[in-house]
Order: structure tokens, then C-alpha cells, then sequence
């Protein structure tokens, strides 16, 4: 493979994701998804989960990590408490790989009913992840394991297995696939809901590995974050997808070992 | 450039007798071909596997060919080249004559030339021994020569009407990367290539992606293939793809030798000076050679055109073998922005099917039950067909799945429309109507292949109408 071959997949994600789009709707789905970037690292930043001397509200309880005013409260409010944080961190890492399915959204919508449709369409793959969120914040708080390097390192290698299995391969296959939307009403409504909910899915069982992975991750979240939201979107945005599998896989592996040897 | 010593000419199957050298060559060939070991690239298996084949664990070069992309015409124009040197050897090797070229099948002329070739037809040939060529997998009528391909899905007319290449319902296919099956093929990739393919496979070798290489007469529907895009490119309007992204693809192949070979795209556009060889029928060379590419052309590869959606039904569509008929409400608001140069096209979208039923279907626009059949022709827009359809959602090899979509211009029929104040606020009925073999007179007792396909139904997710400047 060439030099240039190999530049052309990050190339084209980067060219996918900053494209001068015509449509206004997935413009504005790509601000919101740097904003809600910005706003995250702005509320990490003063969570205290990093710094002893942390200043957010218990509403601001960083998923997966009992902190700050949250400590000794009970599980439906750290569930409850988390959940503005895993709307944020969804809006953040997965609105970059929803933009093929939100165009396809807005193409095939009447022009007038474009942004009810993109937003219908936003609005459910949303609330999918922050269910996702929920589930694993339960999860999380039932193991009782507190995150770190070594309980990171684990997670990512298992991520990194899962990669090469069959059922990711559905996952992501799933995550791709389109859908006919009716033009107007209510069946369109329905097939947008419909569509939100195969693509939304698709990709909470493509990458729900490497979102617990994220979670188990201590001090260094944001770095986290932001490999796994850059391994999600290639994935989900590359031509070659057994191939990007595999470099993930790849790339997981690899952290996670430094990781462990880190921790041991 | 100065021609080759050597220029191997293809000819017309039709023009041959059945017992021509350059036939009994082929069969001859393909026997040898097939006598090789399974992993030697040039043997018969491994040949057909580089097209495509179900057979795993892939083989350097298996599943290579392209479909549903701009990349179509080169990559097989590749295929058939080094496929050809590869027959010519083993012809050679038989005793044969050395110039000995591919021929083409030219069923678009109709008539007898439109039934499968003598020489394909029969089990066994005059001495007893196995016909190498014969195929029992092709679909009723075929073998028999009960029935011919019908002039709508064998005529290239359309396709050599299209004055651009790069796009979903111009000539060549719409920009894709490189891949066994796109959703973007162009006109003659429809029609007549996956057409043909359906109504002399069936269900059986020639209808099936992965298994249409096996059958010998894929090569010579290739070389019509191959035949027609000279045709087309020997019209001086007419130009080839000029990015750099479709001139300096490569695709890998096998020699003569069993050795890696490969070439780009833009090492096969001329082919008598870059590849020797012509055809019987080669037109006139371009009056004027191409200048070099405009500078935006590169741009254009990532910019994204003004598509509007100005209509679209409202449930899906179902095929079994019968004809069908779906009306798209064109909106009123949408559709009031027609200005002069607008195009507009007739999608069918989310095309889903277990695999290729063997039934290709005529679509036609604007279709009016009482009108006479005459007038009802000039409403026929292309032909559908779903050669490779099961390849769309679960691709083989590092493919992303997709659905499949066709897509025809119709640009004059809704100006008409509009002019009769029958467009916007109205409804455009499409009429699906089932493709089948033509009955040869004469066939006597044998019988053609009945279109329907109550047991591989083909849903039809959406037809839709969108405008696009």
C-alpha cells in the first residue's frame, strides 16, 4: 500500500467531517458537536474528579466515577446525576459518526421539513446513547470497581478482542445501513424514529466496548475520549471497514499494554 | 504514438461459424484452463475467482472486480486483457494460431444474434467428448435457443446516448473508491451489462457475481461490454474520466506466466495503442485529441451538488414477476422550483433481495394504461435489474455494506409534464414490467424462463424524484 493510500482514509474523515455542507441542519450538528467538546472540558476541568479541590454541583458527576458531591449517594442519583454529563459526552464522541446517517436524513426530507426530520433523528440517536449511558453508569456502580490504569488496560484489551468478532462486524454493518423515509406526516415521522433506532443500535453494539473502556479510565479521560471518539468515527466513516477494525484493534491492544505496564 | 507490430482483432461470434478455428480455439483453451491446478493464476478457477468466487480463504487477486462504480469499464477492460493473454497462450500452447483474440457477442443486433452462440449450446460436441463451453447453470430457453435477448435489455442505445461518463445515470458510473460492489454503476453497466447477465444466468452461473466468470461466456459478454465503451469514447464529444483519482488507479492482475501484473486506469483507454487490439467494428478515432484536465475537476471530486427531493412514495415497492405500478405525489412547493437547468431523476432506492431472482424489469415514467403500446415507449426510462444484489448489504471482502439503487433521467418527460400543467401538485405513475427471454420462433417444444420470483421477492424500498442543479 502507498504512502498516499494510507493517507487517504484520515484524509477523507477529516474531508467528511469539515466539508462545506449544504445543508444547514448537519452544520449545525457538527457545531453542536464541538461545543458540546468544549463544554465538557470546560466541566471536567472543575469537576474535581482530576483535582482534590473540585467545584461542580452533584448534576455535574462525571459517569462511571463517584466523585465530588456525589460520593455516598445513592444509585438512582448518580444515575440521575450523570446523566447531563453522558448527554454531553454523546453529543460529543457520536455526533461526528451520526453525520452520514443525519445527511441521509436530510436529503431525503422534503426542504421545508428538513429540520424537524434531522432533528427528530438527533434527538432519538441521543437519547439511545444516554439509555446506553444509564444501563452502564447501573452496571458500573453494581461491579463496585473503581476506575484506573490497570482496570482500564483490561477493558481496552477486551475492546480490542471484540473488534475482531463477528458480532462488532453485524454491529457495524448495522450502524451503516440506511433506511427509505416516507416523505411527509406521520409515517415519516415513524421512519425517521425508525431509522434513528437501526443506525443508533447498530452503533451502541459496535461500540459499546470501547465506551466502557473510556469509563474505566481515571486521569486521563479527556485523552481517552478523544481516541475512542477518533476510532469510533474512522470506523464508522472508512471504506474499509474489517480493515479499520483491525487497526483499531491494533491501537487498542497497544495502549493497553503500555497501560499495564504502567500499572504493574 | 506509434501503432503496435501486432494488433489482435476480437470479432463478431455471429460472424464466425461454430466450428471456426478462433471457437474450437477457445474451447480448447478453456479445457486446458481448467485442467491446471486450482492455485495456478492461470487456470480457469483461479481466473473466474478474480472476478469473484465464494470460496475462502482468499487468494491474492480474488474478488477484485468492480461493480457499481466509475472504476466498472477499466477494471474489466483489465480483466479481459490479461485474460485474453492468458487463453492465447494456452491456444498457442494447443496448437492454435498465435493472433487469436477474444471474441464479443453482439446481442444487441437482435434477431439470431441475440440467442446464446452455437457454440455454447451443446452438452457434447461432435466427437462425444464434453463441450467446454456448454453450461447447464443458464436460465430456461437459453441452451435450448427458445429464447433471445429482447432489444431493451440487449440495445446499448441508451447508454451510448449518454453524452458524460462520470455519473449514476450517465455512461461510465458515478465516483466511488475502488470496490467489488458500489451502489454508482452508469447506464451501460445496467443496461445492457447486469441485464444480460440476469436473462442468460438466471439463477444460475452468469446471474451470480461471485460465480458468473465460470461460465465462457462471460468473456465474450464482456467484450461487448468492453466493445461498446470504444464505441462510445470514439464520439469526439465524448470523454473518459480525467481526475487523477480514476487516471491513476491501478488494479492488480495475473500474466500469461502466473505473474503479478498490474496496470492503471489511464494505461487502457487507447485500445489499440496501449493494449493491441481492436474490434472488428473499431470506430473512428476522436477527431481531436483531449486537452489537458480543467483545473476545478479536482474540486469537483468533493463538492456535493444541489439535490432536492420533490416527491417520493410513501410505502415500498414488491417484484415478484409481475407487472407493477406505483404512483409518486409530486409536491407542489418542492417541485415549484424547475428552473431551466434542473435535471431531473427517477430513484429507486433500498433495493433488498436474498439474492438475483433472474428477472430484470422495464421502468417506465409517466405510464398511462390507455395509452397506445407506441407512445407508451418513448416513456420507458431503463431497465432494473439486480445483478449482485445480495453483495449489497453483506459485501465480501473490506467493503462497507450499502443498499442498492438505480437511478434514469427524466428530465424531459416532467418539462413535458410541466408544459401540460400535469407536474407539480400531480401524481408521476412508474410502471415495472417484467424483462424475459424473447421466444425464438420455432422453438418447438422448449419453453423460456418464466420471470416470476414469488420465492426471492424484491422490495423496492422508495422511488422518489429529485431535482439536482
Amino acid at each position: 500500500m502507498g504512502k498516499a493510500d494510507r493517507l487517504a482514509g484520515p484524509r477523507r474523515m477529516a474531508g467528511f467531517i469539515f466539508a462545506p455542507w449544504w445543508c444547514g441542519q448537519v452544520a449545525l450538528i457538527q457545531a453542536t458537536s464541538v461545543l458540546a467538546w468544549l463544554l465538557y472540558l470546560y466541566v471536567w476541568a472543575r469537576s474535581g474528579v482530576h483535582a482534590p479541590r473540585g467545584r461542580a454541583p452533584i448534576w455535574w458527576c462525571m459517569p462511571g466515577m463517584s466523585s465530588g458531591a456525589s460520593i455516598g449517594a445513592s444509585v438512582p442519583v448518580k444515575v440521575v446525576s450523570s446523566l447531563p454529563m453522558w448527554l454531553l459526552m454523546a453529543a460529543a464522541m457520536m455526533l461526528p459518526g451520526a453525520l452520514p446517517a443525519a445527511q441521509h436524513v436530510a436529503t431525503n426530507t422534503f426542504r421545508r421539513g428538513r429540520s424537524r426530520a434531522v432533528g427528530a433523528f438527533i434527538g432519538t440517536y441521543l437519547l439511545i446513547w444516554i439509555a446506553f449511558g444509564v444501563a452502564a453508569e447501573m452496571l458500573i456502580t453494581a461491579v463496585g470497581v473503581a476506575p484506573g490504569g490497570a482496570v482500564f488496560a483490561v477493558v481496552l484489551a477486551a475492546a480490542a478482542v471484540y473488534e475482531l468478532t463477528t458480532v462488532k462486524r453485524w454491529a457495524l454493518n448495522r450502524c451503516h445501513r440506511s433506511w427509505p423515509l416516507p416523505p411527509s406526516g406521520l409515517h415519516s415521522v415513524i421512519g425517521v424514529a425508525r431509522f434513528a433506532w437501526i443506525s443508533a443500535s447498530g452503533c451502541v453494539a459496535s461500540c459499546w466496548a470501547s465506551m466502557l473502556a473510556m469509563l474505566a479510565a481515571a486521569g486521563t479521560r479527556p485523552l481517552v475520549m478523544v481516541g475512542v471518539t477518533v476510532a469510533m468515527t474512522y470506523e464508522r466513516l472508512t471504506r474499509r471497514p474489517r480493515s479499520g477494525r483491525q487497526r483499531v484493534a491494533v491501537g487498542y491492544s497497544g495502549v493497553a499494554a503500555l497501560f499495564l505496564l504502567a500499572a504493574v | 504514438m506509434s501503432a503496435p507490430a501486432t494488433v489482435f482483432v476480437r470479432r463478431d461470434i455471429w460472424s464466425l461459424q461454430a466450428d471456426d478455428v478462433i471457437v474450437t480455439a477457445y474451447a480448447d483453451a478453456v479445457s486446458r484452463m481448467r485442467g491446471r491446478a486450482a492455485n495456478d493464476p492461470t487456470s480457469w478457477s483461479y481466473q473466474a475467482a478474480i472476478h469473484g468466487t465464494h470460496a475462502k480463504p482468499n487468494r491474492p487477486g480474488w474478488n477484485g472486480c468492480q461493480h457499481g462504480t466509475w472504476f466498472f469499464l477499466p477494471w474489466h477492460r483489465m480483466f479481459l486483457y490479461y485474460f485474453e493473454k492468458i487463453v492465447r497462450a494456452a491456444v498457442v500452447e494447443g496448437g492454435g494460431p498465435a493472433d487469436w483474440a477474444l471474441p464479443y457477442w453482439n446481442y444487441g443486433l437482435g434477431g439470431v444474434r441475440a440467442e446464446l452462440p452455437l457454440a455454447f449450446r451443446q452438452p457434447k460436441l461432435a466427437d462425444g467428448g464434453d463441450n467446454p463451453l456448454y453450461i447447464a447453470e443458464r436460465a430456461e430457453g437459453m441452451n435450448s435457443g427458445a429464447g433471445s435477448i429482447p432489444a431493451r435489455a440487449g440495445s446499448p442505445a441508451k447508454a451510448l446516448a449518454r453524452p458524460e461518463f462520470i455519473g449514476k445515470a450517465e455512461f461510465g458510473g458515478d465516483r466511488t473508491a475502488p470496490a467489488q460492489f458500489s451502489k454508482s454503476g452508469g447506464e451501460l453497466e445496467e443496461t445492457p451489462h447486469n441485464v444480460v447477465h440476469g436473462l442468460v444466468g438466471g439463477r444460475g452461473l452468469m446471474g451470480d457475481i461471485l460465480r458468473a466468470a465460470q461460465d465462457p461466456i462471460f468473456w465474450l459478454h464482456h467484450a461487448n461490454i468492453d466493445r461498446i465503451w470504444s464505441d462510445w469514447i470514439g464520439v469526439a464529444s465524448h470523454q473518459n474520466p480525467r481526475e487523477g483519482s480514476w487516471q491513476s488507479q491501478p488494479f492488480a492482475f495475473f500474466d500469461e506466466h502466473g505473474q503479478p501484473a498490474s496496470l492503471r486506469c489511464d494505461q487502457v483507454l487507447e485500445t489499440i495503442a496501449d493494449l493491441e487490439y481492436a474490434y472488428d467494428t473499431e470506430p473512428s478515432p476522436p477527431t481531436s485529441p483531449p486537452g489537458p484536465p480543467p483545473a476545478h475537476l479536482e474540486v469537483a471530486t468533493v463538492s456535493k451538488p444541489e439535490r432536492e427531493m420533490v416527491g417520493a412514495t410513501e410505502h415500498e415497492v414488491v417484484l415478484t414477476g409481475e407487472q407493477v405500478t406505483a404512483s409518486i405525489p409530486i409536491d407542489a412547493q418542492a417541485a415549484a422550483r424547475f428552473g431551466p437547468n434542473v435535471n431531473v431523476y427517477l430513484n429507486v432506492e433500498e433495493i433488498a433481495g436474498e439474492s438475483n431472482p433472474g428477472t430484470g424489469y422495464t421502468v417506465y415514467a409517466d405510464f398511462q394504461p390507455d395509452r397506445p403500446v407506441d407512445a407508451q415507449s418513448s416513456r420507458h426510462v431503463g431497465n432494473l435489474s439486480f445483478f449482485g444484489i445480495e453483495r449489497a448489504r453483506e459485501p465480501a471482502g473490506d467493503q462497507a455494506p450499502h443498499a442498492l439503487q438505480s437511478s434514469f433521467e427524466i428530465t424531459s418527460i416532467a418539462r413535458e409534464l410541466e408544459a401540460r400543467g400535469e407536474w407539480a401538485g400531480h401524481e408521476l405513475r412508474v410502471m415495472f414490467e417484467p424483462l424475459q427471454l424473447l421466444a425464438a420462433s420455432g422453438a418447438g417444444e422448449h419453453s423460456v424462463a418464466s420471470p416470476a420470483h414469488r420465492d426471492l421477492p424484491v422490495r423496492l424500498g422508495r422511488i422518489s424524484v429529485f431535482y439536482d442543479a
